[in-house]
């Protein structure tokens, strides 16, 4: 089927932002369709200005269009408005790139950033007119894959999937492209691809594995089906980042999107060991690139594309081995040309602040801090190396500096938490606006705190894994607490989550296959765009929930035996679960683990990739 | 200060980009091709570029107007050359001029603007007639959407409709020939008369299956309507067109 611009003119004059549905940005790509080149939709699940702030789709689109016979292209999850033109005309979902419908695409590649965003995924192959369980697919249908952080807790969608790519996209997907590629040619059935592709590092066939359940209904493990598939997949890592292609000519969206501006990722991994995060475990080794390299990369980036602003990505900037340098390079060459430069993830120690004073200039961005708890004793609990002095300390230097407003994000409902902690997040915030007031000039205005909140998840390969999640109920009563509290001070705004939606969060991210039903359903009464709150359907979920009994003693969300069977055990992040559990053990001690950059800990990843091991700085 | 004003074109899918799109695409193109756009001073610096009039989303263009005020002076022969090819399809810019003096901004000097519009007539009959009758009305009146108000006003634009005229019909299509009032101050959405022409024949009118494209965007010098390019003095120094 050509869908030609006559058919899509009305639908497009009728709907919101047309704009995202047409593709023809600068620097997108347009590859002749040819019988030899493979298509691959990247299919982001959920909306255009989203998934075009998400760097991993550039990175990835870059690399494999670089390669001759691989023609990438993009779908995003169609608005509420487009979704119904495109049903009432009997219209597919398609490529931005080309118009093509996704059914004739040859593999579709979903990323998995929120669980949040499963329903939208089932929602796009059914635009696509594509069967939605795996077992459904012929060979006539195009290959699903999916990738992305929750690739590592996938089993709930796992019926839907194809292949789900494991740990750095760059070190998987071009090549198995190719490889589908070669396949293609030699004709033989899908199965034979699957079984050709799973031995291959990073690489996750789920139907491959049969889960097991005990009587009493809890999972219990998995069972291969395919003698020839591993036993457990290891995640692949792309050791040298410095050296790999970076995109110098990303996408330019028309639209307004949530982050538009040229970005540079500059290191990967962390090393701070915060124990609720995943993505400190997911991306180790921490991997570099060099301060050279990213001023080569930000530079052919704004030539590119002609962005006013340019943002460098990592997950705890301040710790580049050669930040500041980096920096102050950067710097240099963005003032030149008016280019406001954006340091998201700093560290707001002295060093931070006098980058951040140079870099802002007169316009300024929020600050903001994330202490996570409210006492140094549930700080040390999670590792979150940040003391009471520290904070209030930058924030007289803030103050100085000429900022008015500061941001706080806390987690509420962490191991151990007490209601003396939640009053400390209040004391903290109070200390902290005196800190402020008393270094404001009189006539200056007030200052201005934001504390956020959000609801503590347990989250798979993190040291609090068997940790349980607080009640939708205590969640609320936890809130409404720190709301009482926050009230009493001044100036200070409180924002919160909705428990619910944790709860949802909680139960997608560890639960195991069976979970797909729930989710097929949810997508069937209408569930879309869950992660949006004017969109997420409350009444259909908590009847969902109600009617699978899910509920606060379902396997997701209690405590779980530090043995107990896990429906993600199949795959390796490289660090040793015997890691995550003795970290679990100091967390409930009270005891901190100091940053592996100083002093190695021996987690694991050594032993599958390099890793300077306590040998930077 | 140097001042370069441009015609460029808006076609094809690039119909559906709003207005703040393309000002932002055009910001976006100079600093691609090293254009560097004056500031204006104060605590918020922004680029000295002036588009003429917004463009409804949907509408296509041969005739869209943007000035850039620049400190340097650039060759307006390069820049054209390196504009256009650094742009998407469906934008294109037709021609390209320096003008040394101040004066008036494009914004300003806006007036008028002529439009090709298409209505499909689903068997009904229209002819020059129709039009006459149409625009011998004591008053032309439209329904303006009030966001404050939240709700449709009527308002008169007899005044801000120079010619609305019967053009040919086509299969089953109607097309209009129209020359509307376009400045800063008031401006005439041709879709608007459209919408009233068609009540006032009491056929029916589709919003999404009408086509216009602006055609030219006139200003006024010495008291005659001009295409906005020629109302700027020829200084003598480059002066750049280029047909298609």
């Amino acid at each position: 089927m050509i869908i030609d611009h006559n058919t899509l003119k009305p639908l497009l004059l009728r709907v919101n932002k047309p704009a995202q549905y047409i593709g023809g940005e600068v620097n997108a790509v347009v590859k002749e369709p040819s019988k030899e080149l493979v298509r691959f939709a990247f299919c982001f699940p959920d909306s255009y200005d989203i998934g075009m702030s998400y760097v991993g789709l550039q990175i990835l689109y870059h690399l494999v269009n670089q390669r001759e016979t691989l023609f990438c292209e993009r779908a995003f999850a169609p608005m509420a408005d487009m979704e119904q033109e495109l049903r009432d005309a009997g219209l597919p979902l398609y490529t931005l790139e080309t118009k093509t419908p996704l059914a004739d695409m040859d593999v579709l590649g979903f990323t998995l950033q929120y669980e949040m965003t499963y329903t939208n995924l089932l929602n796009m192959l059914d635009l696509g007119g594509i069967p939605l369980r795996a077992e459904d697919r012929t060979d006539e249908h195009p290959l699903i894959l999916a990738g992305g952080p929750c690739a590592f807790q996938c089993e709930p969608i796992a019926d839907f999937l194809d292949i789900v790519i494991v740990g750095d996209g760059e070190a998987v997907l071009p090549d198995l492209l190719e490889r589908y590629g070669a396949w293609k040619k030699s004709g033989g059935p899908k199965q034979a691809f699957l079984q050709e592709i799973c031995t291959e590092p990073g690489v996750y066939v789920p139907s491959f594995y049969d889960p097991l359940y005990g009587s009493d209904g809890a999972f219990q493990g998995f069972q291969k089906n395919m003698p020839t598939a591993p036993d457990r997949i290891r995640k692949a890592i792309a050791e040298d980042i410095d050296s790999i292609d970076y995109p110098t000519n990303p996408i330019v969206p028309y639209i307004d999107v949530v982050h538009d501006r040229a970005v540079v990722e500059i290191f990967r991994g962390c090393t701070r060991g915060c124990r609720f995060c995943q993505a400190g475990i997911i991306y180790r080794p921490v991997r570099e690139r060099s301060a050279g390299t990213v001023s080569d990369i930000a530079n052919a980036q704004l030539a590119s594309t002609g962005h006013d602003e340019l943002s460098l990505l990592s997950l705890s900037s301040s710790d580049h081995s050669d930040f500041e340098a980096l920096v102050r390079c950067l710097m240099q060459n963005c003032k030149e040309s008016q280019i406001s430069l954006s340091l998201p993830s700093l560290r707001l120690d002295n060093l931070g602040f006098s980058l951040l004073e140079e870099a802002q200039g007169v316009r300024k961005s929020g600050l903001t801090f994330a202490p996570e708890a409210g006492t140094q004793r549930l700080r040390d609990v999670i590792n979150k190396n940040l003391t009471e002095e520290e904070i209030l300390s930058a924030v007289e230097q803030a103050v100085a500096l000429g900022w008015k407003s500061v941001k706080l994000y806390f987690m509420i409902g962490l191991p151990t938490e007490t209601d003396e902690d939640l009053e400390g997040i209040a004391t903290l915030a109070q200390r902290i606006m005196q800190a402020a007031d008393a270094k404001l000039e009189p006539g200056r205005g007030r200052f201005h705190v934001t504390v956020s909140t959000s609801n503590f998840v347990p989250k798979p390969f993190t040291p609090f894994m068997w940790s349980a999640q607080d009640t939708v109920e205590e969640l609320k009563r936890k809130q409404f607490l720190l709301k009482d509290l926050l009230r009493k001070v001044r100036g200070v705004t409180f924002r919160y989550h909705d428990p619910l939606m944790s709860y949802l969060e909680a139960v997608m991210a560890r639960s195991d296959r069976r979970m797909g039903d729930v989710i097929l359903d949810a997508w069937g009464r209408g569930c879309r765009f869950d992660a949006w709150s004017e969109h997420f359907r409350r009444e259909i979920w908590i009847q969902i929930l109600e009617e699978y009994g899910i509920d606060e003693h379902h396997a997701s969300v209690i405590a779980l035996p530090l043995d107990a069977a896990l429906p993600y055990e199949l795959l390796d992040t490289g660090v040793e679960l015997s890691y995550l559990k003795q970290e679990y053990e100091r967390a409930l001690q009270g005891q901190t683990t100091e940053d592996c950059r100083l002093h190695c800990h021996e987690c694991g990843i050594r032993e599958h990739a390099t890793c300077f091991a306590g040998g930077v700085r | 200060m140097n001042r370069y004003i441009l015609r460029f074109t808006k076609e094809g899918e690039m119909r559906y980009i709003a207005h703040l799109d393309v000002q932002r695409l055009f910001q976006r193109l100079f600093r691609r091709i090293g254009v560097k756009p004056a500031y204006t001073k104060g605590f918020h610096p922004k680029p000295r570029m002036y588009i003429a009039q917004p463009l409804s989303l949907g509408f296509e263009s041969k005739a869209e107007y943007l000035e850039v005020q620049t400190d340097e002076r650039y060759d307006a022969a390069n820049m054209l050359a390196k504009a256009n090819a650094s742009l998407p399809e469906g934008i294109h810019i037709e021609a390209l001029v320096h003008v040394a003096q101040a004066g008036k901004t494009l914004p300003a000097l806006a007036a008028y603007a002529s439009y090709a519009i298409e209505l499909p007539l689903c068997g009904s009959t229209v002819s020059p007639q129709h039009f006459e009758a149409f625009l011998q009305q004591e008053n032309i009146t439209v329904q303006r959407w009030s966001k404050r108000k939240k709700k449709h006003l009527p308002l008169d634009v007899k005044h801000m409709v120079r010619s609305f005229s019967f053009d040919a019909v086509t299969s089953d299509t109607l097309k209009i020939h129209a020359l509307l009032r376009a400045s800063g101050s008031e401006s005439l959405n041709p879709l608007l008369i459209l919408e009233s022409f068609c009540a006032f024949l009491g056929i029916p009118y589709c919003k999404e299956h009408v086509y216009v494209r602006r055609l030219e965007m006139y200003g006024e010098r010495n008291g005659a309507l001009c295409p906005l390019l020629s109302c700027f003095e020829d200084d003598g120094s480059e002066r750049k067109v280029t047909g298609r």
